[in-house]
């Protein structure tokens, strides 16, 4: 029997595809005999352009590269960049001039959770095949819309499930202690982490938060200090998690700490300075920015040619190099989409993908219903000196 | 040794001051009185540089100060009081003092921190000097006190005293006796005479207060809507139809 | 626990003397000029970078990249003063105000456009390997923190009470009309107060950057010297320091005997609390004097 809910989700459903088609009259908008034009939107400004900047630099160099190899299928790669001035108004305004004004046929971005999430409902209905790299919400792609995608990253429901399941494994009290930070952020990756480690179940947990402008966190880590937790999850930005790493050690806590992605620049570890060592964060692919993979060798001397601005900032970071690899798996879409290139037949080809690989990031697989191309993550250790090393294992939210 | 010739003061319609002249000599006491509004205060604010005159100069000893800015007219010699006081409320009074003896005694930071004898002797001195022109004011027992705790008629002293520090050639007081009482009124008749004769100032007088004015002034001048009425000795002034006329016509004074 | 309370004490006393050094320059500016200074945040920041840029790519060794740093950041308060006051001083109080906004986000767009969005290392000036002294951890590069913020407040107490330019200052600063008719430049006052407020932003910016790491995002702590300033009753100097102190011990301790979830709110609660019952702030006794 079909309830009246079952209805209505069904009814949903069909609305965001129904509204997807009903804009499907121009399916080749930006595509002409010798160019596809691809619009990249992101936050060059404000708080959050360190991931802005990643997906231009990423991208461009992607694109350029295809471009100076003869194009995909006989048409060159024609961009346009947008800042979203890390404001959801403006990510929208962007969204709505690159497609009504720029007619692009693509998009790359947009690049944060905090633009990204507004969008998604104009996004979802304008049709426009949709690629990003950066953002890490899950409502990207779950719910999932025909024509949004995403590759590389990892969703922050995932990573939650990820880092549960593996603080529990190393936790020989099976006692966890968690610091986030107050925000939307913190807050987000909190609750995916105690979600995932009650459904374990037998794990006993203890809470804390900090404001992303505190510089002290002895009050936090004293109360944990009471719990007999002998693990720390560690989600917030980059600057309070260093303050957070190095009082630990101060304070002489028993914890091995494991940090959200956030703590995996390249500068993270001599930001935070000795204390940093033996620390772990989960980094959402098994090549560092700065290894010796080939791919990443490659990529990183092109990036280093490319941007010398950028690496005297010790670029390339993980941002650029999701982009990069997000990039290349659009570009295989669209390869793979052949001469009749329509939004239809890029969405397709892009569905087909399975398990594609660039060496830059964990493959990417899509499918009918799959729009999240990477769904695992591997564990980064701080060295000795302050290098970094990517721990055996791969773990997946699957 | 102050001189103002045919000043002329507009506030966006409104003529303040129209074409006033006025000389006061080395050692005077040069009243200016009229009713509210005459435009008395405006012009001590013209001569201090507070506003700027929109026609006319203004001379202080022979040399125009119509455009000099007003912490070098004070520095040149010529200072004042106000209306409502402008004191510094949370310093001492004697603190206040001594910021208006401030560019008499120079000493620095690292004098002081190294406590050199210099800084100290300094110190001292511009204590002592402080100390002396309250006791001139008779208020040396409220040193210590914070001005803006002060009762108004007090804070009107202090003023005068700041005033002094400055080491001034010609003080302007706006309204000194205001709201005092009879015997403190004699009082500050005695000390302005004494400033005067022992200190050789020349001061330029605002008062409604007839037992000040027609008591101490060598001159007077009156002023009514902004126009210049009469100028001429307190028995002149007294005998003045002009004068007599403007105070019974004009706004209501205190006289 | 005695030891507990010690290492709270400790660590919200070390965080609230970086807030009391915020807490003094904003109250400086706003009572010499009547301008609240949202820039500050970002001149701290770009102080630092300042810094930074002359280690790491003038070579500089530290004693002359803190001088530049601090030099350069007041010459942008001069600058302050000069192109953007100066010209906004008859203007209704809330344009400057606004102002200094712009200013903060010009800044801190342009530093992340130039020096980029990620963080830079800033390192300590002393071992940041504790000391355990009965079961207190005491970290001597915290403890640097709070020696230099103690000692630059000494010099600006000894700045204020002793030097005749300080007591200039704060005479323009009670009464503008009083201090020219004693002789004082009140308008170069006010550029005095641009210029020293800028350097002291520089100064907080390096006393700090080593343990919060730099970013372009740094200038962020300037609202807990806002909350200070505010505890302080936004009107002296002594008040702010003692606003400073006292957030950073109500944020350790409410964060450890309530909850660190309670921690922002009660720190919050104390602010409204004061703003609504003592809006001259906690500390403006007659004793101590104003700006
Ligand atoms: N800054 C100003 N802007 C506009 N009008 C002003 C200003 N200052 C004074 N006036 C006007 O100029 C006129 C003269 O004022 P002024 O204060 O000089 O009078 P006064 O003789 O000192 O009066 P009182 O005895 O009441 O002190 C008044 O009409 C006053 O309102
Ligand atoms: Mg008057």
């Amino acid at each position: 029997m079909v309830t009246r809910r079952d209805t209505l989700k069904i009814a949903g459903a069909a609305m965001v595809l129904a509204a997807a088609k009903t804009t499907y009259a121009a399916e080749n908008t930006g595509v002409t005999d010798d160019k596809i034009r691809i619009g990249i939107l992101g936050d060059l400004t404000g708080f959050a352009a360190i991931w802005g900047s990643g997906n231009l630099s990423g991208g461009t160099m992607a694109f350029e590269e295809i471009n100076a190899a003869g194009g995909i299928n006989g048409r060159k790669l024609e961009y346009i960049s947008v800042d979203s001035e890390s404001s959801a108004p403006k990510g929208i305004a962007g969204f709505k001039r690159l497609v009504d004004q720029e007619k692009v046929f693509a998009i790359f971005g947009p690049t944060s959770s905090a633009v990204g999430v507004p969008m998604l409902r104009t996004m979802a209905g304008s049709g426009v095949p949709i690629f990003i790299s950066a953002f890490s919400s899950p409502l990207a792609t779950n719910p999932p819309s025909k024509n949004i995608f995403r590759s590389g990253t990892l969703n922050d429901a995932d990573q939650g499930k990820i880092l549960a399941n593996y603080v529990t494994r190393i936790s020989s009290k099976r006692s966890i202690a968690i610091m986030r930070q107050s925000d939307e952020y913190g807050k987000t990756g909190a609750i995916n982490v105690v979600a995932q480690l009650k459904e374990i179940g037998n794990v006993k947990f203890i809470e804390e938060q900090f404001n992303a402008s505190d510089t002290d966190f002895t009050s936090q880590l004293l109360r944990i200090r009471q719990s007999d937790a002998d693990v720390l999850v560690v989600y917030g930005y980059p600057a309070p998690s260093a303050i957070v790493f190095r009082q630990v050690k101060q304070l002489s806590l028993p914890l091995q700490i494991v940090g959200s992605t956030a703590t995996t620049s390249r500068s993270y570890a001599a930001t935070v300075g000795k204390e940093a060592v033996g620390a772990r964060s989960m980094f959402p692919t098994k090549y560092l920015p700065e290894g010796a993979d080939v791919e990443i060798v490659k990529f990183r001397n092109a990036f280093e040619v490319r941007f010398p601005d950028l690496a005297r900032q010790t670029r390339p970071e993980a941002t650029d190099q999701m982009a990069y690899h997000g990039a290349k798996t659009l570009i295989e879409g669209l390869r793979r989409a052949g001469r009749d290139l329509t939004r239809e037949t890029l969405i397709k080809a892009l569905e087909g993908l399975k398990n594609f690989e660039t060496g830059i990031a964990n493959a990417s697989t899509f499918g009918p219903d799959r729009r999240e191309g990477n769904r695992s993550a591997y564990v980064v250790e701080v060295k000795e000196g302050l290098g970094r090393m990517i721990l055996p294992g791969e773990y997946s939210a699957i | 040794m102050l001189e103002l010739r045919n000043i002329v003061v507009r506030f966006d319609g409104l003529v303040a001051v129209n074409d006033v002249s006025l000389d006061v000599k080395a050692g005077e006491i040069h009243a200016l009185i009229g009713p509210n509004g005459a435009g008395k205060s405006t012009i001590i604010n013209v001569v201090t540089g507070l506003y700027r005159p929109s026609e006319g100069d203004c001379f202080f000893q022979n040399e125009s100060i119509s455009n000099r800015p007003t912490h070098l007219i004070a520095r040149s010699g010529l200072t004042r009081t106000f209306q409502n006081t402008e004191l510094f409320a949370d310093f001492s009074v004697i603190e206040n003092v001594m910021v208006g003896l401030d560019h008499e005694y120079h000493y620095g930071i690292v004098s002081r921190l190294l406590n050199l004898p210099r800084w100290r002797r300094n110190e001292k001195a511009a204590r002592y000097e402080a100390f002396e022109l309250l006791k001139r004011l008779k208020i040396e027992k409220f040193a210590e006190q914070k001005a803006g705790t002060l009762p108004f008629g007090l804070r009107r002293r202090v003023e005068i005293v700041r005033a002094l520090a400055t080491r001034p050639k010609l003080l302007l007081l706006d309204e000194p006796a205001a709201g005092l009482r009879h015997h403190e009124i004699i009082e500050l008749n005695q000390i302005l005479v004494e400033l005067r004769d022992e200190l050789g100032l020349a001061i330029l007088l605002v008062d409604h207060v007839m037992k000040v004015v027609m008591a101490i002034s060598n001159r007077v001048t009156v002023l009514n809507f902004g126009r210049h009425v009469a100028t001429g000795s307190v028995r002149e002034i007294r005998s003045n139809p002009d004068v007599i006329a403007a105070y019974l016509g004009g706004a209501g004074g205190h006289a | 626990m005695v030891e507990t309370f010690i290492q709270l004490m400790l660590g919200g006393v070390i965080a609230g003397s970086v807030y009391a050094l915020i807490a003094i320059s904003l109250v400086l500016i706003h009572n010499g000029t009547g301008v609240v200074n949202f820039a500050f945040g970002d001149q701290l920041m770009a102080g630092v970078y300042v810094l930074v840029f002359s280690q790491h790519f003038l070579g500089l060794s530290l004693a002359p990249a803190v001088a530049i740093a601090v030099v350069v950041s007041g010459l942008f308060g001069l600058a302050i003063q000069f192109l953007v006051m100066a010209p906004l001083r008859n203007r209704p109080v809330l344009i400057p105000i606004v102002a200094t906004i712009a200013i903060g986000a010009v800044l801190r767009e342009g530093i992340r456009a130039f020096m980029g969005p990620n963080a830079w290392p800033v390192p300590f000036l002393l071992s940041t390997s504790p000391y355990h002294i009965g079961g207190v951890s005491i970290v001597p590069s915290d403890l640097a923190i709070l020696g230099t913020s103690v000692i630059i407040m000494l010099c600006l107490y000894a700045f204020f009470e002793f030097t005749k330019y300080g007591q200039a200052i704060l005479a323009a600063c009670a009464n503008p009309t009083g201090a020219l008719i004693v002789g004082i430049p009140a308008g170069a006052t006010t550029t005095s107060i641009w210029i020293l407020s800028s350097m002291l932003a520089a100064i907080a910016g390096i006393v700090i950057a080593p343990l919060t790491t730099l970013t372009p995002d740094i200038g962020l702590i300037a609202i807990k010297g806002f909350a200070a300033a505010v505890l302080g009753g936004f009107a002296s100097l002594p008040g702010a320091v003692v606003g400073g102190v006292l957030l950073g011990i109500i944020e350790a301790m409410a964060g450890y005997y309530i909850s660190s979830a309670m921690k922002d709110i009660a720190s919050y609660a104390v602010l409204v609390a004061v703003i609504v019952f003592r809006p001259t702030g906690l500390f403006n006794r007659a004793s101590i004097r104003k700006v």
